[in-house]
């Protein structure tokens, strides 16, 4: 073999790039695709988002109207498929709303760690040094810190004064607990960035640090932030969910699926259907959100970049050499 | 090594130390304290509730009330009287009652009868004691009773079965176990056998072990096993080796399933190395290659989540606890604090810091025994 089989492929991915430009995220994107269990995730996921939207008018019920004539009755065909609670609330349209509640504590609480992730980090990361090794040991505190007695802390700091900015706060405590996690890897990201060619270069034609941080730094180092973004939601999701099981979290009647697990649970014998169909909602939902995660984690890992789509382009040249063959095979 | 040891021991005072700083002001910053509101949930006349902030000190100034804490926990091991239980010490209620006592109070029973049950001892006997001094409710002295070995014995083995420190540390103990025996495994066979069915499988059972909160895994267990097939009890610990099989799995599973997913990377990653190959062409059968070269290697990241998660696990799971009615500490961990039981929330974080501390350092000098190339200094 006159050439490896790594500088062939390199090569060949050269030519294909060269070709059609092809950037990170569509080249992701493709990639993103061919892994069915993240794209099962997507699916699911675009099916809370739907029922996210639409709760307001597609559920049969409110997901506050008793219907006191049928009240703890099991799944029944066809008014209420997954039966009533104690009060005659419809548990299918209580599951569907409480779609709003998770997807809400994953975007809020998301964006809360993110930002103050990646400015923590960024600042840590980009001074280094001292200061870096300071910040960075107060991470470690907060750590050891129990989660509990600080999300209590934030959710009454913050003010509210209407039950929806309760509820808000409750999303972003969540998501401060976080910060930490990405608080590391966005440090990490800039500390091995800033030493690169491309930062001196920004450097000597006279960019100041903002712009490098804004231009250079922050852009590379999006994709691993929001792969840990992506694989974050579970936890948030399982925080919202956890904190309402112990009564902590999304008052009632605003239906969150923990909530209802906690309020179900204690009749686990004679209503089993109020308890499973929550739990299964949160099951699934961490499920599709950790198949997602995952499978973004692998689209976006830069050490793969570019095999999906030269490998898709080598089957297609292997599929029309063999056509030719059998072609010229017909003709003789 | 040995001064690798004492560095780490000293570098973690400080970190405790700001731990115990930290949620101390915190405690005083959260709006409400452990007397605004009675046990039927009515406010509590101001009045009243000045005299007890001042029965428990609470109404010096934060740094004073902090050193005298600081004071009677190190000189005295005492966490303090329980702020929200009236008549209970915190040191009851994390590492239960001196069960000397119990153990003596049998022996007295036993020679007295049931005259026994009016007498105390002078003072609360110790196990470093060589005898007690019984004396009567009414201050009479009956005598010294001894405390032999037996007696010792029989108390520190009540401690570690009954207290509900120890509870915590049990439930957490067999949780580990049985995370590190299924998930280390599944991870090596799986990655050994990648893209394999069995390594899809393996990898979905794990993804849905991460996916599934365990208040919900713990609720679906015992629906499936006690009360549909009643194989096993609802609740409790300690009595029968049934009680311990649901809440393993409850608490294990997660830890599991990211076990088996840590190890199978890591392992891909090494069945790769070259000295794998240098084993392989030296003629060493598969499963010398895997168990003795590659396995030791694959498992560092795996002892790395070993310190926290050990820590999380014995301190008591509140979930866990709570589903399956379990007397361990776990719950204190969330009703302290919504009671703001200040010495309470205290202790709980004490233990669980100290914990943290304590297994993080072990898997640092583990470290040095599974790879010999990181050095202690």
């Amino acid at each position: 073999m006159d050439i490896s089989a790594s500088e062939r492929r390199r090569r060949e991915e050269e030519a294909h790039f060269a070709e059609r430009g092809v950037s990170l995220w569509q080249d992701a994107w493709h990639r993103l695709l061919r892994n069915h269990m993240a794209v099962a995730g997507l699916a699911f996921v675009g099916l809370l988002v739907f029922c996210f939207i639409t709760a307001d008018f597609v559920p049969p019920y409110s997901y506050r109207e008793a219907d006191y004539e049928n009240t703890r009755i099991g799944p029944r065909w066809p008014d209420h498929i997954f039966g009533t609670d104690k009060l005659g609330r419809d548990v299918f349209s209580r599951v569907w709303w409480g779609t709003r509640v998770s997807l809400t504590v994953a975007v809020i609480g998301s964006l809360t760690s993110l930002i103050i992730g990646i400015t923590y980090g960024a600042i840590s990361g980009y001074l280094g040094g001292r200061i870096d090794n300071l910040m960075m040991r107060f991470v470690d505190v907060m750590y050891g810190f129990p989660t509990l007695l600080f999300i209590i802390l934030i959710m009454v700091v913050l003010p509210s004064e209407s039950a929806i900015q309760g509820m808000v706060n409750i999303f972003i405590a969540i998501g401060v607990v976080g910060w930490m996690g990405m608080a590391r890897l966005i440090r990490g990201q800039f500390l091995s960035l800033r030493e690169k060619e491309f930062v001196l270069a920004a450097r000597m034609v006279g960019a100041g640090s903002g712009r490098i941080i804004s231009r250079h730094l922050l852009p590379n180092s999006l994709g691993p932030a929001i792969v840990s973004l992506t694989l974050g939601i579970p936890g948030l999701i399982l925080t919202e969910a956890t904190l309402s099981f112990i009564g902590l979290g999304v008052p009632p009647p605003y239906p969150s699926w923990g909530q209802m697990v906690s309020e179900g649970w204690r009749g686990l014998r004679a209503t089993p259907h109020l308890t499973i169909f929550p739990g299964l909602a949160i099951t699934l939902t961490m499920l599709a959100f950790n198949f997602l995660g995952d499978g973004l984690r692998d689209a976006l890992d830069p050490t793969m970049r570019g095999t999906a789509l030269v490998a898709a382009a080598r089957r297609k040249k292997r599929r029309a050499r063999r056509a030719a063959r059998k072609a010229a095979a017909k003709v003789t | 090594m040995q001064r690798f040891i004492l560095r780490r021991v000293l570098w973690n005072i400080p970190v405790l130390i700001l731990i115990t700083v930290v949620t101390f002001g915190m405690m005083q910053i959260v709006p409400g304290g452990p007397f605004t509101a009675g046990s039927s949930g009515r406010p509590v006349p101001p009045e009243i509730r000045a005299n007890m902030m001042a029965k428990y000190g609470l109404d010096k100034p934060v740094w004073q009330q902090y050193l005298n804490y600081m004071r009677r926990l190190l000189f005295h091991f005492d966490f303090g009287p329980s702020l929200r239980r009236p008549g209970r010490t915190v040191n009851q209620m994390l590492f239960g009652g001196n069960y000397l006592v119990d153990v003596l109070r049998e022996r007295l029973r036993l020679t007295f009868g049931t005259a026994a049950s009016s007498m105390t001892f002078a003072d609360p006997p110790r196990l470093t004691d060589s005898s007690a001094l019984v004396v009567k409710t009414n201050g009479e002295v009956v005598g010294y009773i001894a405390i032999s070995w037996h007696d010792r014995l029989e108390a520190v083995k009540r401690f570690v079965t009954l207290a509900p420190v120890m509870v915590s540390a049990q439930v957490g103990l067999v949780s580990v176990a049985l995370a590190l025996i299924v998930g280390i495994p599944l991870g090596i066979v799986s990655a050994l056998k990648q893209n394999s069915l069995i390594d899809y499988i393996a990898m979905f059972i794990s993804m849905l072990g991460v996916s599934i909160p365990n208040f919900i895994l713990g609720i679906g267990l015992i629906l499936v096993f006690a009360l549909s097939l009643e194989w096993l009890p609802t609740y409790g610990w300690g009595e029968s080796w049934k009680q311990v099989i649901m809440p393993a799995i409850t608490l294990g599973t997660a830890g599991m399933a990211f076990i088996a997913r840590l190890t199978r990377a890591s392992m891909l990653e090494v069945i790769r190395a070259d000295y794998i190959r240098t084993a392989r062409a030296k003629g060493l059968s598969e499963r010398v290659v895997v168990l003795r070269h590659a396995l030791k290697n694959s498992l560092i990241p795996v002892t790395t989540v070993l310190g926290p998660m050990m820590a999380a696990w014995l301190t008591g799971s509140f979930l866990v606890e709570w589903v399956f009615s379990i007397g361990g500490i776990g719950k204190f961990f969330v009703s302290a604090v919504t009671d703001r039981d200040y010495t309470l929330i205290m202790g709980t974080i004490l233990i669980y810091s100290v914990a943290l501390v304590l297994f993080n350092l072990i898997v640092d000098i583990a470290y040095g025994f599974i790879d010999p190339r990181i050095r202690f200094d």
